[in-house]
């Protein structure tokens, strides 16, 4: 117990110590003796965010689930931690068995923002693991990296040993077998890597990027197990509540969104399978609060049948249903009126950009119409706060494009003080304006990203016509972190110098707004030779090969480049779920897409 | 059959758990009670909770081998079904030692409660010598120690508050007022014997008991 007394040791000095007991219900305590393969599965971010992650819940259920496999967790540690452990010489260890995580056969970290770069090295480095992988010793674990910057791990690829590309329920499984034949077969570390390579979806940078590595997805949602029993935390977490996923996948199309082309084909489960698991959920958890999960909910085929039968369960029980994204239009707000009966909490819409020609270049096929029905919906339903998503600096996107999103916010306002008359006391509109951001596999891929400069204009013009309204709240995203994020999600391999420097020179916790260090950021640049601004804002030729094309989330370049000059055109292409096929690569892949164009 | 009943519960917070926080534990209590079903008593409004009440929460870091908690119940039930569906639903290091159902009172059901006893593990002290401090200290007309509040600072005298303390093979047993007008806090005790003896490396601080009045 030695180890434990330390690790004791530093609790009292630090802030919410729950973050680091373990002990959770439903988490899962094995005998490391009884089994052949030890999974550290880790978040490169604070346990508030990492036990929000869904994914993350389902793999240990399924890790865990594997008679011969043991799945433990670890997250980064917050700062006061950090210096705690270091002072004591103390290496990150799992919370279920205290285990240093150098110790583990797997070390998975999910990569689901590339501003965690720098604390994904941080965390390795608290636990004592070698950084490159290139340099780690025979008996060091391997570091496997997943969630959707894996479709492009250039810039972090030197500090992982494998990837998996795509959905990682079945995926993880065909790695554990593979992994303990490959050691009872005697297998070194080289050997052992090679035959996981074996396994398709699996990307090992080390051999190299000449075969395509196609991601793997689950053909069958309703056969896919969901994390009935997550593990439920002691102190408050970000989503504090039981998360039900009702569908994956969404085909709308935007041109901006990595998740709707990464995700495809779309799959449901059914309703008597969403019902059984939030009551499963409820039972394991005593959460008061089930949300449902889906990029898009108003598109699941029996949403209002949905929405009634888990009301009809759950009301009972004192616990609420929450709705977490909904599409511009009135069906949305009939949807969220059956959710909420009693407090309205605000609505949320996102109309993603100001003017007609610009919501068409990006294939939101939203009118300003279905904008203004969905408010008067809403304030005509009693909701007196609206929160209202925005993004600046899309390809094309003119002056009068970004003064059309003021004008659209006031168009609300004027509407709700006149829906509302009198009661429009409490009438607020919440405006957030964040930074699009080029992400590899959509069609704005090979998009110019705007300039802090040019960011912040924008930013600038918005403020000062709706900071006149005192019912108008504009956000805006740090245009800085943008940019660096736009750089690191497009990034080569050549990139792992410098997020390896950033990270040695104090980068860490990357996403918090407090925490971001900018200047960092263009110190190591500056020292690499690199003019980190100039790059930010290069172009990028459709010609040119991109670092991520030897990995395939199953859509065609051909089709992203197709939507690229639809988007030139401002011309919509129509979802394939109520229009034709429009040839995006997925129907080679996925029966039902197959299926769909049959019936239809 | 009690009329409008509520749930007695002793429990423990030991272990690694002494360092929940009291909001977890609430927290953590109101989700063991859910998931075993329990009748209890919730809150009205958009967001119910369970009407679950401690008693003089503990420092963070402190153990605690026989703290309360009441459960307003919706109706009668029995103490043993209450102790083992909370049992089933709650970790060791925060498990039920004991359950009673009693009838509600208008009062806070903890509004008795009068004394507590600690028990302080010291580190690297000889028994005799910490044995010898705690006799000269209880010699000493006045025990002045200087108390820092979020209103205010002022001196007190902790003798009348201090019930009992003695030396028990290194450790120091305590048992202190707790009423508002009466507390005394362990570390006030400790502190005062530190003048004595230099600084004490407390190994562990464990409640051992919350006391009614009419137990004493």
């Amino acid at each position: 117990m030695g180890c434990n007394s330390s690790f004791e040791q530093f609790l009292p000095q630090v802030q919410t110590p729950a973050r680091y007991l373990g002990l959770e219900h439903n988490s899962v305590q094995k005998d490391p003796q009884t089994v052949s393969v030890r999974f550290a599965l880790c978040y490169p971010d604070m346990y508030e965010i990492g036990m929000s992650h869904m994914g993350s819940q389902i793999l240990y259920a399924i890790i865990n689930a594997h008679p011969q496999a043991a799945c433990e967790r670890a997250y980064h540690p917050a700062l006061d931690a950090v210096t705690a452990m270091r002072e004591r010489d103390l290496p990150l260890t799992s919370l279920e068995s205290k285990t240093p995580l150098s110790e583990f056969d797997f070390v998975g970290l999910t990569l689901q923002h590339e501003l965690n770069y720098t604390s994904v090295l941080s965390l390795l480095d608290l636990a004592k693991i070698t950084l490159r992988a290139d340099q780690r010793g025979p008996h060091e674990p391997l570091v496997i990296g997943g969630g959707p910057c894996a479709y492009n791990p250039e810039p972090v690829a030197a500090f992982f040993d494998l990837f998996v590309i795509g959905e990682g329920e079945e995926v993880v499984l065909e790695l554990l077998d593979a992994f303990i034949a490959a050691k009872a077969a005697g297998g070194d570390r080289a050997q052992v890597l090679a035959k996981l390579a074996e396994i398709e979806g699996v990307y090992v940078p080390s051999l190299g990027t000449e075969r395509v590595i196609q991601k793997r997805f689950v053909q069958d949602l309703e056969t896919t197990p969901a994390a009935t029993a997550p593990v439920v935390p002691f102190c408050q977490i970000v989503h504090d509540r039981g998360q039900v996923e009702i569908n994956r996948g969404c085909t709308r199309g935007c041109r901006f969104c990595q998740a709707g082309m990464v995700y495809r084909p779309v799959r449901e489960r059914s309703v008597e399978t969403l019902t059984q698991q939030a009551v499963q959920i409820v039972d394991s958890t005593g959460y008061d609060e089930i949300s449902l999960v889906s990029l898009n909910c108003p598109d699941y085929s029996n949403i209002i049948t949905l929405v009634d039968r888990l009301n009809e369960q759950l009301a009972p029980r004192r616990v609420s249903l929450g709705l977490p994204s909904l599409r511009t239009d009135s069906f949305s707000v009939e949807l969220a009126e059956r959710v909420q009966r009693v407090k309205k909490t605000g609505l949320t819409f996102a109309p993603e950009a100001g003017s007609q020609a610009l919501r068409d270049a990006i294939n939101k096929g939203v009118s300003e119409d279905d904008l203004m029905n969905a408010a008067r919906a809403a304030f005509e339903n009693g909701w007196q706060r609206l929160k209202l998503y925005f993004m600046i600096g899309l390809p094309g996107e003119t002056e009068a494009d970004v003064r059309a999103i003021a004008e659209l916010v006031e168009g609300v306002l004027r509407l709700g003080r006149e829906v509302l008359g009198k009661a429009s006391g409490r009438l607020t509109i919440n405006v957030s304006i964040a930074s699009f951001i080029p992400k590899p596999h959509t069609p704005f891929q090979w998009a110019q990203q705007n300039t802090i400069e040019e960011l912040r204009e924008k930013q600038e013009l918005v403020r000062g016509v709706l900071g006149r309204h005192r019912q108008i709240k504009v956000s805006t995203h740090s245009a800085e972190q943008a940019v660096i994020e736009g750089l690191l999600a497009r990034g080569g391999r050549e990139w792992a110098d410098l997020v390896e420097a950033a990270y040695r020179a104090g980068a860490v916790f990357e996403s918090w707004n407090d925490n971001f260090s900018f200047p960092v950021w263009l110190q190591v640049a500056q020292d690499s030779g690199l003019d980190l601004l100039a790059e930010a804002r290069r172009e990028w030729p459709t010609e040119a090969p991109l670092p991520w094309d030897h990995l395939s989330c199953g859509v065609a370049k051909s089709f992203l480049l197709r939507e690229l000059q639809q988007a030139e055109a401002q011309s919509c292409t129509p979802d394939c779920r109520w229009d034709a096929c429009s040839g995006c690569g997925m129907r080679g892949l996925a029966p039902q897409c197959a299926q769909r164009e049959a019936s239809s | 059959m009690i009329e409008r009943a509520y749930a007695r519960v002793v429990f423990r917070k030991t272990g690694l758990l002494r360092f929940l926080g009291h909001l977890d534990v609430l927290r953590t209590f109101d989700r063991a009670v859910r998931r075993a079903k329990l009748p209890v008593e919730y809150s009205q409004g958009f967001s119910p909770h369970a009407h679950l009440s401690f008693a003089m929460p503990l420092p963070l870091g402190v153990s605690g081998e026989r703290e309360l908690c009441a459960i307003d119940l919706a109706t009668d039930w029995q103490p043993i079904a209450i102790m083992k569906g909370l049992a089933r639903q709650l970790p060791y290091d925060l498990g039920i030692v004991e359950a009673q159902v009693l009838p509600r009172v208008k009062r806070s059901p903890f509004a008795d409660l009068v004394a507590a006893d600690y028990r302080a593990e010291i580190a690297d002290l000889e028994p005799q010598q910490l044995q010898d401090a705690v006799a000269a200290l209880l010699g000493r007309d006045e025990l002045i120690i200087h108390r820092t509040t979020k209103s205010r600072e002022l001196d007190l005298d902790l003798r009348g508050r201090i019930k009992e303390l003695r030396a028990e093979d290194g450790a120091l047993f305590m048992r202190l007022g707790l009423t508002d007008d009466d507390l005394a806090k362990p570390e006030e005790v400790l502190r005062l014997l530190a003048q004595d003896l230099g600084p004490l490396p407390v190994r562990s601080m464990t409640r051992t008991a919350l006391w009614d009045q009419g137990e004493l």
